[in-house]
């Protein structure tokens, strides 16, 4: 090789594509499959995370539970900021989130509503932030993005909608066909995204169909 | 016994105008509205203590008058008080604008007269006050030294001092230091020289326990200071507030003063009551609160912002109160030594002073088959020992069941459920289904064969 490009992989200047998934802290999802191709083995710490979802009751809470449950054990508040419905104190409890950590807040303006979003982002007592934010900028998205950093409190943002682009440092998509729910990477740090695999957020246990090819859920461990 | 006397020449003007320093010139009046004291843009403009006000309008027609009620004199003796009390123990006042202390009992713990008096003089320039000093054998020596303002003398040239003070110094009533002056007694140390009992005879008992004080033969009779248990601040401001914002600028000075006095005592406060005075209207009362006992001054500042930000003012306010309920210990630090998490209480106490306290809640499980009823909202943080249930549930629960048009596409089921005879009975047949746009749903079939979604396995 050229000595000249040796010293710039040396130096590292120049991107190789193979080192990407190191330097990133986060958190496991514990969804092994999934965690392969994040970053960091997970979903970012101290960062903001979006999820598309088209449909409740697709996976989308049962995808961060095994990671909620282990952030719950913490001494920080895991917090819901104006969630859709009610999370259900039982079904979390049940899947081993400590229900003293969790917070409900339902700010009645959408400006309360990202202030709230701010405050527990930076405050540094939140572990997890959840979200559903209606109408958020990009701007107002960088911000928050500064904010996780700087109380290292994981943003996680649920979306209906397709946003067409926004400065999340991760954003996964789900999406179901019949019986599977399929998760895409849209955008991760340091990564070209990932088209939509199949993955098994436990529905088999929900629907007590036991397949041959059944994968490690939440529930078996 | 030594004592050191404390005087704060401009306390007036001080507390007249908020620890902030004016421009213009400024004057404080005393009851037969002669100058008591000025600020050095009036001295510049050639104002001196003891003027008329007529005159002093007459040289400086901008002249600005501090009015400072004797009660907020008294307060600001009090804090004075307080400050010189962290540093010396045996404290009296001497209002309306002094402090005694006593000094020999200070005298191991500091070694010289010099060290107490230089962190006197460094804490209290830190607090934004003027003062003069004078150190003697007897109470009212010490004061009338300090009142010259010489610095302070050693015992002995003090006295020589003291002697040659004018009389005037001793503050006599008018018409008794008239006949002494008549009598050609100019100087302190005239009048000392005098055998007492002849001038007992001629001038009266005033003039002999005056001169008793002085020489030490009465005592003084003076209460010792103790530091006073609750937390209460009255603030009357010079001009109108009428911005509820710019009431945090005042309010931030008080909160700092709370911050000092909780430190002191190792306590901290939940509660603050902040009380609003206007000129013609009721007071208006607002309750600070933190979702725990704070003690920062950052941490109260902040929700003081989010209330004040709330706040409309009909009226400008005049005057502010701020007051301290529902003292606690201070928690000891049981906090690890690098744990960088920092408590919770100020992100809890900011939510709710803004949200309000029904919009931040905590879920914990209720012992009850009834799906609604099996969770209970309760304080942030609360506990409850329940065990969870080994039942499938989903995680979002609908608010209230919504009806379904048709007969779901069922794929797990009945589990059925009946509870509550007693009250409002229910009983129903959950299943799991599968929703047409792609969710999985929990749903019920109630005794008349309806159809309800009350659930998804988000």
């Amino acid at each position: 090789m050229d000595p000249r490009l040796n010293q710039l992989l040396q130096n590292n200047t120049v991107w190789t594509g193979r080192h990407w998934q190191q330097q990133v802290p986060a958190h496991g999802t514990g969804y092994q499959e999934l965690d392969q191709h994040l970053p960091g083995q997970g979903l970012p710490k101290g960062a903001i995370t979006e999820i598309h979802y088209h449909q409740d009751g697709i996976g989308e809470l049962r995808l961060l539970m095994p990671m909620l449950a282990k952030l719950s054990q913490e001494k920080r508040w895991i917090i819901f900021i104006a969630p859709p419905h009610i999370p259900y104190g039982p079904a979390l409890a049940a899947m081993g989130v400590d229900l003293s950590k969790v917070l409900v807040v339902h700010p009645s303006k959408i400006k309360d509503e990202l202030w709230t979003l701010e405050q527990a982002l930076k405050s540094g007592a939140c572990s997890a932030v959840l979200a559903w934010p209606k109408d958020v900028t990009d701007p107002q998205i960088r911000r928050l993005q500064l904010a996780a950093q700087k109380g290292d409190a994981m943003g996680i943002f649920f979306y209906r909608r397709q946003r067409a682009q926004s400065p999340a440092a991760l954003r996964l998509a789900l999406s179901s066909q019949q019986n599977v729910v399929n998760i895409g990477i849209e955008k991760r740090k340091g990564g070209w995204p990932l088209p939509a695999q199949p993955m098994d957020l436990g529905n088999n246990a929900i629907t007590g169909q036991h397949s041959a090819n059944v994968l490690k859920g939440p529930w078996e461990h | 016994m030594r004592w050191l006397y404390l005087h704060f020449p401009d306390l007036a003007l001080e507390l007249g105008n908020g620890g902030l320093v004016a421009e213009q010139p400024q004057a404080c009046l005393d009851k037969e509205n002669l100058i008591s004291s000025l600020n050095k843009a009036a001295a510049d403009a050639g104002l001196q203590q003891g003027m008329r006000l007529s005159t002093a309008l007459a040289l400086c027609p901008v002249l600005e008058q501090v009015s400072v009620s004797p009660l907020q004199l008294h307060q600001g003796l009090q804090a004075l008080a307080q400050a010189a009390y962290d540093l010396a123990g045996p404290l009296s006042l001497a209002p309306p604008s002094g402090l005694l202390i006593e000094l020999s009992s200070m005298q191991r713990l500091y070694g010289s007269d010099q060290a107490l008096l230089a962190c006197l003089h460094d804490n209290f320039q830190k607090l934004g006050h003027q003062l003069c000093s004078g150190i003697g054998a007897t109470p009212l020596a010490a004061r009338l030294l300090a009142e010259v303002d010489m610095g302070p003398l050693p015992l002995e040239s003090g006295w020589e001092m003291l002697r040659s003070l004018s009389l005037c110094a001793l503050g006599l009533p008018v018409n008794l230091n008239a006949r002494l002056q008549r009598a050609g007694l100019r100087q302190i140390g005239q009048l000392l020289d005098l055998p007492r009992m002849e001038l007992g005879k001629r001038y009266g008992a005033t003039l002999l326990s005056v001169l008793g004080r002085l020489e030490g033969s009465l005592k003084e009779a003076r209460q010792l200071y103790h530091p006073p248990e609750g937390f209460e601040r009255q603030l009357i401001f010079n001009h109108e507030v009428s911005q509820a914002q710019a009431l945090l600028f005042p309010l931030s000075a008080q909160l700092q003063a709370l911050a000092l006095f909780l430190e002191k005592r190792q306590l901290a406060c939940s509660q603050l009551q902040l009380t609003l005075y206007f000129r013609a209207q009721e007071p208006l009362e607002l309750t600070l609160r933190g979702a725990e006992p704070l003690w920062r001054h950052h941490d109260w500042r902040d929700i003081a912002q989010l209330q004040l930000e709330k706040l409309r003012l009909d009226a400008p306010a005049v005057a502010i109160a701020l007051q301290a309920q529902q003292f606690s210990p201070r928690a000891p630090g049981n906090n690890a030594l690098f744990e960088p998490s920092r408590p919770n209480e100020p992100l809890l106490g900011r939510l709710i002073t803004r949200l309000g306290e029904q919009a931040i809640q905590g879920i914990c499980l209720n012992e009850n088959h009834c799906p609604e009823e099996a969770f209970l909202w309760v304080r942030p943080g609360e506990n409850c020992a329940v065990k969870p249930q080994k039942a499938l549930r989903p995680l979002w629960l609908l608010p209230s069941p919504e009806p379904l048009d048709d007969a779901p596409d069922i794929i797990r089921g009945p589990e059925r459920l009946a509870s509550g005879w007693w009250q409002n009975s229910i009983s129903r047949d959950y299943f799991i289904a599968r929703h047409p746009q792609g969710g999985l749903c929990w749903t019920f079939k109630d005794k008349e064969e309806r159809w309800y979604l009350h659930g998804w396995f988000g």
